[in-house]
């Protein structure tokens, strides 16, 4: 050896390899496992599996709230847009003012210069999807110029253009809408960003109809880039139903945020193989999902929205296929059917919305206590209502409210065949007994009769019903005291959940346990629907079910719910007397619902009038009843809120209309 | 010598397959044939030409090949942020590769002219070495330029360079080091802080070095078989044909295969030095430990950016990247390493 330095030199590298060495040993060997189950782990994919929402059907399975398909045009800027590329390329090697390819118009056959580039950029500028030809170099005095054929500036505006014609829209709307898009797309600073805008479908058109999607696919060959998106959306029978179905909207951010911490959000896009547990045991939701916000689509919501199902693949790197780990299976959301038939709840809320009335409608079947129309005006348009100026305009018209069972009101006269029927069971009156109305009830000053200053002068309890005598009943109110009237009514019903909707309310039965001050007299406030008693158009439907049928049903909105009756204790020949006094309703020559188009289908019923402002002179109108008379098929019940005139006078044509829809239809089916 | 370098540049044949063709772009390996075959004309040619004739030649080439690194300032081509590419009709050249074995061949002529004391014969190599660096750390590749300093600092030191000078360099190293930090670009200032912390930076540079370690680690012992990689496979590893290669050939082969391949490696090291040690002039000794330098630092910076002991750099893995470029560079070297063992004394030549 004449060099022992290069000897040593050749220790020091043999030292290096000999590193590299014990580090490739350390990684392999020791550290294999750890490693090797990373790299596993790489392998392995997770797929969410999005069941289908359940819908929402009537008692005929017509649909009130379903999941339909829907098309939307999208474009992929990417694939259509080389002038867009054009004006990226150009800006990234500094040509100033390159937003003017944007408003460069073709004129004829010529190409259209664009600007001077440097020579040396010319490379990157054409390369594709530039390279066809469409874009060239056009050298003069040694200056490079850039020209564009009139093809390449207006393929874009074009194939829009073509879109639009072969779907139906407005091709300056596209346009405008695209032009926005790529405003934003030339604004983004983040390239990933940026490349992720360009390259994934914007859509420029919602909803475009199944038979226009089916020309975009057809004629895919002459619209490069543009695209049909499926997406699902929630399709509602219309406004008659918005306050019963609800709406559905994004999860909000308080939602979002207890979902959060729960661990409860995936992405709609890569999750990662270790949110397997979670998704599988947990309901999870995404975090852009749309949630039941509003009655039934709230109510329902873990029923309708299933869930969903995960699977755990792992990928076999030899073949390429795919093993499966673990699968949790998707549970479909459940389907709904109701009890409401869909024409009549049409009818129903058409015969409020005719008249402008604020108010509720109940149809009731007596026989099996199904709800076969629960309408309420105003209500809104479940599909766009969470467009913020709809949404405003409904709010500004009356809001949300559902009036059948998610509100309560004063009852009025509506209560008094129910004090009757109690007096009567109670043997405190008998069918002849008779009161004479003096107009006044002892003092002139309170407890005055509506007639006051007039009189009805002597009445039995059938003639006291169906003029709605004031002063009968407070005498009946006095003889039954406080204690028991409250218990009598309770056993109607009154001051319970009506229904099997989870929303119905119980309103306040005032008894003198639960009301202070509960002073001599107050029973007869009670009696004649007045003082704090508070009442929503499911119970007054049920009360008169009872009344109808002797039996006190549960009221049932949903098919599953079994029918369940609570037995009234009440002697058929009392309901009798009763039922005779709501016939004179309608009927007698005196009754308060005279004349007002009920009488054609047998009906009876008792009319309401609440005050809820004596300085304004404003009522809440009643009319309950069923029909026909002598075996009742139907229960209704017509709210009408704070308007001028008496029940009968308002709520009696409302009802005519109603039980109109309900015969006609009935007739029809029979035929 | 010829055996063990054709082994190297099959393997990473191989290996280029199947990192490529799992990407889908099968035509990567039947280019590097093409490349190999040009390669080993290359070889030949500088073997045929002769140790003696090409230190007659060796200032033109350095001349050639420092004029292409300026012209590649001012022509070249921008490939992700860096201007390192000359178009030439279909081609593309790196001529910072070209530069390592006329750097070496140049540094060899200078040092057989006259021995590496005193200042006059220290100021021509240093001379040569600021000339071929500083235009490549422009580029901006400062891998490669930092090459240069150990193969020049390993050249003169064999070839007889006195021990005090060994310390003015260690101090002087010593000392711009953490000047040299602050005048980083950017990028590599980033990529030495996900280097230390890969986690912080997991979507940007760090998440090369993550994958990177994860494939390696997940090697084992034999490997999961060729073609077979979970990263390769995936698509999880960008680069993986180019500066990563090793990391493929460690997750599918393993730590037997990965050690064949730094043996194999080691070998051509071994017999440059060899050739250094035992050379009867001073130009086969400077050409042995020139290349034998070049190959080490080379394979060691590579294989440690990818089993995370180096930060991430350019450097490719000699004979077994992916790139016309490197691979007949490499060859080259391997010729000149050749042309260094076959020369013996001329007393005429070495007076």
């Amino acid at each position: 050896m004449r060099r022992p330095r290069a000897f040593l030199m050749l220790i020091l590298c043999a030292g290096l390899f000999v590193a590299l060495i014990a580090r490739l040993f350390h990684l392999q060997i020791l550290c294999y496992q750890q490693f090797a189950e990373k790299a596993r782990r790489k392998c392995l994919l997770l797929e969410v599996v999005v069941p289908r929402r359940g819908s929402i059907t009537d008692r005929n399975r017509l649909p009130i709230a379903y999941d339909a398909a829907t098309y939307d045009l999208a474009v992929v800027p990417a694939r259509f847009d080389r002038l867009l590329r054009l004006f990226l390329r150009l800006r990234a090697v500094g040509v100033p003012d390159a937003e003017r390819v944007f408003s460069l118009i073709p004129k004829g056959e010529g190409a259209a210069v664009i600007c001077r580039v440097p020579e040396r950029k010319l490379s990157y500028i054409l390369r594709a999807p530039l390279n066809d030809g469409s874009l060239f170099a056009l050298r003069c005095n040694k200056k490079v110029f850039l020209a564009a054929t009139p093809e390449l500036l207006s393929e874009a505006r074009e194939t829009l253009a073509l879109a639009a014609r072969l779907t139906g829209q407005s091709a300056d709307k596209l346009m405008s809408r695209y032009g926005r898009f790529r405003q934003r797309i030339i604004n983004c600073k983040n390239g990933y960003e940026r490349r992720h805008l360009m390259s994934s479908p914007y859509v420029v058109a919602e909803r475009i109809g199944r038979y226009a999607a089916m020309v975009v696919e057809a004629e895919s060959w002459r619209l490069p880039g543009v695209c049909v998106v499926e997406k699902k959306r929630r399709r509602y029978a219309g406004e008659a139903f918005g306050t019963l179905t609800g709406y559905m909207r994004l999860i909000n951010a308080e939602e979002a945020k207890k979902l959060r911490a729960e661990r409860r959000i995936i992405s709609r896009g890569y999750n990662p193989p270790s949110s397997y547990e979670r998704i599988a045991s947990a309901d999870c939701y995404f975090w852009d999902e749309k949630g039941g916000a509003f009655r039934l689509e709230a109510a329902l919501e873990t029923r309708l929205r299933g869930r969903k199902g995960v699977r755990l693949l792992e990928r076999d790197i030899e073949d390429g296929g795919y093993r499966i780990l673990g699968e949790v299976r998707a549970r479909q959301g459940e389907d709904v059917h109701l009890n409401i038939d869909a024409d009549l709840q049409r009818a129903a809320y058409e015969a409020l919305k005719k008249r402008g009335f604020r108010g509720a409608v109940v149809l009731v079947d007596p026989n099996n206590g199904a709800i076969l129309a629960m309408a309420s005006y105003p209500s809104f348009d479940p599909a766009r209502i969470t467009r913020p100026r709809y949404y405003r305009e409904v709010m500004e018209r009356g809001g949300l409210m559902e009036r059948c069972g998610g509100a309560c009101y004063l009852p009025g006269s509506t209560v008094k065949p129910l004090v009757a029927a109690a007096a009567l069971a109670e043997r405190l009156i008998t069918a002849q007994t008779t009161i004479n109305c003096r107009g006044y009830y002892r003092s002139k000053r309170a407890f005055r009769c509506w007639i006051y200053p007039n009189a009805h002068g002597p009445l039995n309890v059938a003639a006291a019903i169906e003029r709605s005598c004031n002063v009968f009943f407070f005498e009946v109110a006095e003889r039954l005291g406080g204690a028991r009237l409250a218990r009598w009514l309770a056993r109607f019903g009154l001051g319970e959940k009506p229904a099997d909707i989870p929303w119905s309310r119980r309103g306040f039965l005032p008894s003198p346990s639960n009301t202070h001050p509960w002073y001599r007299g107050y029973a007869r406030l009670v009696a004649i629907g007045q003082g704090q008693l508070l009442v929503s158009p499911l119970q007054i439907a049920r009360a008169m079910c009872a009344i109808a049928t002797g039996r006190l049903p549960l009221l049932r909105l949903f098919r599953e719910t079994p029918a369940h009756w609570r037995p009234l204790g009440i002697p058929q020949s009392v309901l009798d007397v009763v039922r005779y006094g709501m016939r004179l309703v309608v009927e007698g020559r005196h009754g308060t619902a005279h004349r007002t188009g009920l009488s054609a289908f047998c009906a009876a019923a008792k009319t309401g009038t609440a005050e809820v402002s004596k300085k304004r002179r404003l009522n809440h109108a009643w009319i309950a009843g069923f029909a026909p008379y002598d075996a009742p098929r139907v229960v209704f019940v017509v709210l009408v809120e704070k308007v001028r005139g008496h029940g009968g006078q308002v709520a009696g044509p409302v009802a005519a209309d109603v039980l109109k829809a309900f015969f006609g239809e009935r007739k029809r089916a029979e035929r | 010598m010829f055996g063990l370098a054709l082994a190297v540049s099959v393997v990473g044949i191989v290996f280029i397959w199947s990192a490529s063709s799992t990407a889908g772009k099968d035509s990567y390996a039947l280019r590097q044939v093409i490349w190999l075959l040009v390669a080993v004309a290359g070889y030949f040619g500088v073997v045929l030409f002769g140790g003696w004739r090409l230190r007659r030649v060796a200032v033109v080439l350095f001349g050639v090949g420092v004029a292409a690194l300026v012209a590649v300032l001012i022509f070249g081509e921008v490939v992700k942020g860096a201007r390192r590419w000359v178009v030439v009709g279909p081609l593309r050249f790196q001529p910072s590769e070209f530069a390592k074995p006329v750097f070496v061949l140049l540094l060899a002529h200078l040092m057989a002219s006259r021995k590496p004391q005193g200042v006059r014969g220290l100021v021509l190599p240093l001379a040569a070495t600021a000339l071929v660096a500083a235009p490549v750390a422009a580029e901006p590749d400062l891998g490669t330029a930092l090459v240069f300093l150990p193969v020049a600092a390993v050249m003169l030191f064999v070839c007889g360079l006195p021990k005090r000078w060994l310390f003015v360099g260690a101090a002087l190293v010593a000392v711009t080091a953490p000047l040299g930090f602050g005048m980083l670009k950017p990028y590599q200032r980033q990529r030495l802080l996900a280097f230390l912390n890969p986690r912080k930076a997991q979507l940007t540079e760090g998440y090369q070095i993550l994958q990177s370690e994860v494939a390696v680690g997940s090697g084992g012992l034999w490997g999961k078989g060729l073609r077979c990689g979970v990263h390769n496979a995936l698509n999880l590893l960008p680069e993986r044909h180019t500066d990563f290669i090793f990391s493929v050939v460690a997750e599918e082969w393993g730590f037997a295969g990965s050690v064949l391949v730094l043996c194999l490696l080691f070998g051509l090291v071994f017999l440059g030095f060899r050739c250094a040690g035992v050379a009867d002039n001073r130009f086969s000794a400077a050409l042995g430990a020139g290349v034998a330098t070049l190959i080490a630092v080379q394979t060691f910076v590579n294989v440690g950016m990818v089993t995370r002991m180096m930060p991430i750099t350019g450097l490719p893995l000699p004979f077994v990247t992916y790139g016309g470029s490197a691979l007949v560079s490499s060859w080259l070297c391997a010729g000149l390493l050749s042309v260094g063992r076959a020369c013996r004394r001329e007393p005429l030549m070495d007076a």
